[in-house]
């Protein structure tokens, strides 16, 4: 069973996410701020993050650029999901090793599992 | 006659002669007198004519160089020297520059004791804020520069002064220059009467170099009280890349405290601008070099560079004007913040409700009926509608404030094109529509265009084509022409035509045609708007002809239909645009 980590400080958008991971037989584990999530990567290695930009105490982008520099996290798939899009923060993700950039609004959450799924059989 | 009468008249006779004798001596002496009168009359008439000329003519003079040189033109006339010399002090330096006039070939040694005789003359006599560089001068033996005028120095010309003295070039109290006029005759210019004329001269000449001198500093001054007053940071510069002026906005902005700095100090506040290099350009140019935006710390600051010149029009230094536009720059970037988090705040509830539709539409919550289905159906479609609508805002935004990044590439055309309508192959067979593209002769066409932009605009002409078309009249038809120094694609359709009326409008912001509006309900009416602008930023045009064709209206009346509607695409291709945006789709 393949553990999926979601970081997500909306709480509608994290619980509607959690919940279709978890009818798809995914291991979910939740965090609400780049900093839980940082520990949480850390304590359970997951196989795949979702990961929101813009959150309290730490952003994404953040997140990413320390996640990156340590052990367990630097080549774990990391799909970035905002509402906010401007090309700096494309170019920051993607720079920062993330695999793809989608943004929530323009995707149905069914495709986006999609996207995971056909990601981790690769 | 007796002998007194006699003796008597003979006494007054000679007492008479003599007393004509006297007179006519008188009468010659008073001649002698007149004479000599008549000559100095003569001599101070032709003098005070001279003078006269010489102060009108130092009226127009407007440099100090030229007042001296007017007043050495009468004395070369008038006086009998071997060699005039002329120093004067320039207060916006602290140098004395100097002119000599040869009247006879002189040595290298006479001009220099004339030299010598200047400066001396200068520190023992002037005010103390000037005598005291010229000691300066006088103990470190500095040069200073003599320009030369008249007949040439040479090693067999005469080898010293044997005459002369010196004049000082000033009013009251304050002493500019002076004037040593020399010769190599000895015995001359003892008298007082010789030496009046030239000092008379030296006189008018100092009024007029003082009215000079006063008027230069008066602008200096009237200059620097301007500048010390501005809000604008100014910092000036000699040839030598040091600091002369910085005013009290300028420290403020550079946190230097006082103009004892070199520029080179400058250049470390700016560690992204190369302001070395711009410095260089605009003195070597003269062109006025500008720099939109320089951040120093939380700052940004907005910077002219310009070359300073002199009255002779030659560049003496330059001078850095900075304008603090971070306020600016601050309220630009909250419009901008505003619009990217009122789309984003915007966007996550949207984001809820199209997710939980979904999810609920696929049954994840429990099997819903029909009706269930419906509903949630149209509660769907709103969502998507609402947020083609925040991503369309937040275009126009972009377009607005020019912060759209066109990323040109080279592309082929063709195959553009093609991708395009097969991007939405599926979606207008749905609707019922065929899209054709009529290939052009060339098999493939290189241009650099920014493909997200251009297929933004592509998109919505066969999107708007196909949903604008009708059952019977759904034939698409896109096609490729060159023409002159544009490439041409065109997007035709036989479909409802845009109203005359309405035509002018169809570009604007939200308008949607009464027409459009009766075939399709939604549609934000922005899509030709993002369209217009983005071709418009790209250098590239967009046009349209309705309508097309005619046929008989069912009243019996001729009606038009169709439309065509033309993207133009320079040849050249797309210009680069940095901007820090992309477009939302």
């Amino acid at each position: 069973m393949k553990k999926i980590l979601i970081v997500e400080d909306e709480d509608s958008l994290r619980k509607a996410l959690v919940e279709r991971f978890k009818a798809e037989e995914f291991e979910v584990l939740e965090a609400v701020d780049g900093e839980e999530g940082l520990a949480s990567a850390e304590k359970n290695n997951p196989d795949m993050i979702m990961l929101d930009i813009i959150m309290p105490k730490m952003d994404g982008i953040t997140m990413l650029k320390k996640l990156r520099a340590t052990e367990f996290g630097k080549d774990v798939p990391v799909m970035i999901m905002t509402n906010i899009d401007d090309a700096k923060n494309l170019y920051d993700g993607l720079a920062n090793g993330a695999f793809d950039f989608l943004i929530k609004s323009n995707w149905g959450i069914g495709d986006m599992v999609e996207k995971v799924k056909n990601k981790l059989a690769s | 006659m007796d002998n007194t009468t006699e003796v008597k008249l003979d006494d007054e006779c000679y007492a008479l002669e003599e007393q004509l004798a006297f007179s006519t001596a008188e009468v010659h002496q008073l001649q002698e007198k007149l004479a000599t009168l008549n000559n100095l009359l003569q001599k101070r008439h032709y003098e005070l004519e001279a003078l006269k000329a010489l102060s009108a003519e130092l009226v127009d003079v407007v440099e100090l160089w030229q007042a001296i040189d007017l007043v050495n033109a009468y004395l070369w006339e008038i006086i009998d020297y071997s060699v005039a010399a002329y120093i004067i002090f320039d207060a916006t330096e602290d140098t004395f520059n100097s002119r000599v006039y040869l009247k006879e070939v002189a040595s290298a040694e006479y001009l220099t004791e004339v030299k010598k005789t200047l400066i001396t003359y200068i520190a023992q006599n002037a005010q103390v804020e000037v005598s005291s560089i010229a000691q300066g001068y006088i103990d470190e033996n500095k040069q200073f520069k003599m320009a030369q005028f008249g007949v040439p120095v040479s090693s067999t010309g005469v080898a010293q002064p044997n005459s002369g003295f010196v004049i000082p070039l000033g009013l009251g109290d304050k002493t500019l220059g002076a004037l040593y006029i020399s010769s190599s005759k000895a015995d001359l210019y003892k008298t007082e009467s010789e030496q009046e004329l030239v000092r008379s001269m030296a006189s008018i000449a100092s009024i007029s170099i003082v009215r000079l001198q006063e008027l230069i500093s008066s602008q200096h001054s009237m200059n620097q009280s301007l500048v010390e007053s501005l809000n604008n940071g100014v910092i000036m510069f000699n040839n030598h890349q040091k600091i002369v002026l910085m005013n009290p906005a300028a420290q403020k902005m550079t946190g230097l405290m006082n103009d004892d700095y070199s520029v080179t100090e400058l250049f470390s506040l700016f560690p992204d601008i190369k302001l070395e290099s711009m410095i260089r350009e605009s003195i070597q140019t003269g062109q006025i070099m500008h720099i939109e935006e320089a951040p120093v710390s939380k700052f940004f600051y907005e910077m002219y560079i310009s070359p300073v010149r002199d009255a002779k029009k030659k560049i003496v230094g330059g001078a850095i004007i900075i304008h603090d536009v971070t306020h600016l720059k601050e309220v630009d970037r909250m419009k901008t913040d505003f619009v990217s988090i009122a789309s984003h705040q915007l966007r996550t509830p949207l984001t809820t409700i199209s997710w939980y539709t979904e999810m609920l539409q696929a049954g994840n919550a429990g099997a819903l009926n029909e009706k269930q289905q419906d509903y949630l159906g149209e509660v769907h479609d709103s969502g998507v509608r609402m947020m083609h609508l925040v991503n369309d805002l937040l275009n126009i935004s972009r377009l607005e404030t020019g912060r759209l990044k066109i990323d040109p590439r080279p592309v082929d055309l063709v195959k553009f094109i093609v991708d395009v309508i097969h991007d939405l192959e599926v979606w207008s067979k749905d609707k019922g529509r065929v899209v054709v593209f009529e290939k052009p002769q060339a098999p493939s066409i290189e241009i650099a265009i920014d493909s997200m932009l251009t297929d933004q605009v592509l998109h919505n002409l066969i999107t708007n084509a196909v949903r604008y078309s009708t059952e019977e009249n759904n034939r698409i038809t896109i096609s490729l022409m060159e023409k002159e120094n544009e490439y041409w694609i065109a997007v035709a359709d036989s479909g409802i035509g845009i109203p005359l009326a309405e035509q002018n409008k169809i570009f604007q912001k939200f308008f949607r045609a009464d027409n459009a509006r009766i075939k399709e309900g939604d549609g934000s009416g922005i899509g030709l708007y993002i369209a217009k602008m983005i071709m418009e930023a790209a250098a590239g045009r967009l046009w349209f002809e309705s309508p097309t064709f005619e046929r008989e209206g069912p009243d019996g009346q001729t009606e038009g239909y169709g439309t065509i509607f033309y993207m133009a695409i320079p040849k050249h291709g797309m210009p680069s645009h940095e901007g820090e945006k992309t477009l939302s789709s």
